[in-house]
């Protein structure tokens, strides 16, 4: 089972241009759990993966991948 | 702005939370030298009780405050993002630190006991003690790392 997790969720918040406290704030988290996620250091939940896309418009495929 | 406002209340809170939840478990490690250095444990006075009655107080207000995130004078909103689910997660990884804390501590003074009486008393506050302390301080520490490389 992995327990990390790729992810690209700063390089499509970024293309979106918006902060963390932008993305946190439509997303109805904290600003360190965006952090977090995007550091690798926090696997994200499947409401909360969902919702990101969801923010970001695009796929949570898009956004996570599981590692080679 | 009102919702980017939020988060930054939030976050603000959330920082103090941790910084004063290691305050006050470093404190209250602090504290125990002045119930092992008084013979509080060993005492039947009155004074002794009180001190008793205080530290016991004092560890349930502490573990309350972990439980419910130590936040009850804020909008459901900010209190929702301070209790969001990487402070849910935090504080799964803390509580499990304060169990294995109280293992150890068990375990210390299962060896200790072969060498000097520990009463009943001394025993469950030292488990208590290092059972409410360790998370406390595990969970703030973590809610710091989280925030760094933003």
């Amino acid at each position: 089972m992995h327990e990390r997790l790729n992810n690209r969720l700063r390089d499509a918040r970024t293309a979106k241009g918006l902060t963390q406290a932008d993305l946190a704030e439509r997303a109805g988290v904290s600003r360190k759990t965006i952090n977090t996620v995007e550091n690798g250091v926090f696997v994200p939940s499947t409401i909360l993966a969902l919702t990101l896309a969801r923010v970001l418009e695009t796929s949570v495929e898009d956004l996570f991948q599981l590692p080679e | 702005m009102r919702e980017v406002g939020l988060v930054g209340k939030a976050e603000r809170l959330a920082k103090r939370r941790a910084r004063v939840f290691a305050v006050l478990a470093v404190a209250f490690l602090g504290l125990q030298t002045v119930y092992i250095s008084s013979g509080a444990l060993h005492e039947n006075t009155a004074l002794a009780h009180f001190k008793i009655g205080a530290w016991a107080l004092n560890a349930l207000g502490l573990l309350i405050a972990l439980a419910t995130g130590g936040v009850f004078l804020t909008g459901r909103d900010v209190r929702h993002l301070m209790n969001d689910e990487t402070t849910l997660a935090h504080r799964r990884i803390a509580i499990a630190w304060g169990f294995w804390a109280m293992m150890a501590t068990g375990f210390g003074l299962y060896f200790l006991s072969q060498f000097e009486a520990v009463t009943t008393r001394e025993a469950l506050h030292m488990v208590i003690t290092f059972g409410t302390a360790a998370p406390l301080l595990v969970f703030s520490y973590l809610e710091r790392r989280a925030y760094r490389d933003a």
